[in-house]
């Protein structure tokens, strides 16, 4: 693979792998920088990459390898401190975006951000990026199996909170979300 | 779609047993911005958190054009150093203490002591004479030092016997020819 194909092929990937990356990572910063190096190492194994089939979950699994890595080797992330660090909604001037209950939806994040990582990541993978079960499988080293068992109980774990929390429809009610 | 296929479908989603184009057709189901059930609002919010993810998920170009840089760079075989926010950081630690222990040094030194001034021109010429006077014999005193360089050569004079190493060195030869003599008998 060369330079021109790797821009064309593997440059595209990188607002994904970022956006994976800050979500193990906690961290704008460091996610930008994970990708830099993640980037150099996919290059530098660039004559292997057109033997991947997939090279999307590849870069995928590098990403989550590299990451869990650099979150062992340094102290326990606290989750908070990343809980609200950009915002869910920039483009405030699109007028179907305003209808949203942003409360519920920052409710919805902020609960993501307490299930276990592999959930978390099983999230990301199937209901945000869109991969099949294998892919994620094979990003996540697990069976389908257990890729399912994980997806389903991060989907349930949401719609719990979200029941709990509940007081649909009724915005002017006493909403325990609106107090987070 | 009604509402009841919807929710076996979302039976199914919960059990994570549905394929993409399934939980495609939810996602359109729950963007829509008609009446839907209650009891299905969770899934709205979850849904709408999702589509808002989503496209806070789209590409980043100048992370891309850096990326880029970074390849190029790589590829012309010049060093890449990678510059990230903890390398910076120390970088500007260090940068700091250096900054502060010049600083103090500088001041230090312009800080002399009094060292008078001269009023009167003469005694001015005066003292200044003297001080040259001394830097010049402590000059000299050193210079003295110096002369005996010269002996080198004489130690150098020496290493002309070398010359006698190589006649002796010749001589030594005849034994190489006693060796041949030695292999040319064993030959017989």
């Amino acid at each position: 693979m060369d330079a021109a194909e790797f821009k064309e092929k593997v440059i595209p990937l990188s607002g994904k792998l970022f956006h994976f990356a800050r979500l193990l990572l906690k961290d704008q910063a460091e996610a930008e920088d994970s990708v830099q190096e993640i980037f150099l190492k996919l290059w530098k194994m660039r004559n292997e990459l057109s033997e991947y089939s997939n090279l999307e979950a590849f870069a995928m699994r590098v990403t989550r390898n590299w990451c869990l890595d650099r979150l062992k080797a340094k102290k326990p992330v606290y989750i908070e401190s990343y809980s609200l660090g950009y915002d869910l909604h920039s483009e405030t001037n699109n007028p179907l975006k305003m209808l949203e209950n942003t409360d519920q939806l920052k409710a919805v994040r902020k609960h993501m951000q307490t299930l276990p990582e592999q959930q978390q990541t099983a999230i990301q993978l199937r209901d945000i990026d869109g991969f099949e079960y294998e892919e994620i499988a094979s990003i996540m080293g697990m069976n389908v199996n257990a890729v399912r068992v994980t997806l389903s109980r991060a989907r349930n774990s949401i719609r719990e909170h979200l029941l709990k929390i509940g007081n649909y429809g009724h915005p002017a009610n006493q909403n325990p979300a609106r107090q987070i | 779609m009604d509402t009841r296929q919807i929710k076996i479908l979302l039976d199914r989603y919960n059990r994570a047993e549905t394929s993409l184009g399934e939980e495609q057709i939810l996602r359109e189901y729950f963007s829509g911005l008609s009446e839907i059930p209650a009891e299905l609002e969770p899934y709205r919010t979850t849904f709408r958190y999702f589509d808002s993810m989503r496209r806070s998920s789209v590409q980043k170009p100048e992370l891309e054009r850096k990326l880029e840089g970074l390849i190029d760079r790589e590829q012309d075989g010049r060093p890449v150093i990678m510059l990230n926010r903890k390398v910076i950081r120390w970088i500007s630690v260090a940068a700091l203490a250096i900054l502060i222990s010049t600083t103090v040094l500088i001041v230090n030194k312009n800080r002399k002591p009094d060292l008078g001034t001269f009023e009167d021109p003469e005694m001015a010429y005066q003292e200044a004479q003297r001080t040259l006077l001394y830097i010049s014999q402590t000059l000299n005193h050193s210079t003295k030092e110096l002369s005996n360089i010269s002996k080198i050569n004489s130690g150098v004079e020496n290493l002309k016997n070398l010359d006698k190493l190589n006649s002796g060195m010749d001589k030594l030869k005849l034994i190489s020819k006693l060796n041949e003599t030695a292999t040319n008998e064993n030959k017989y």
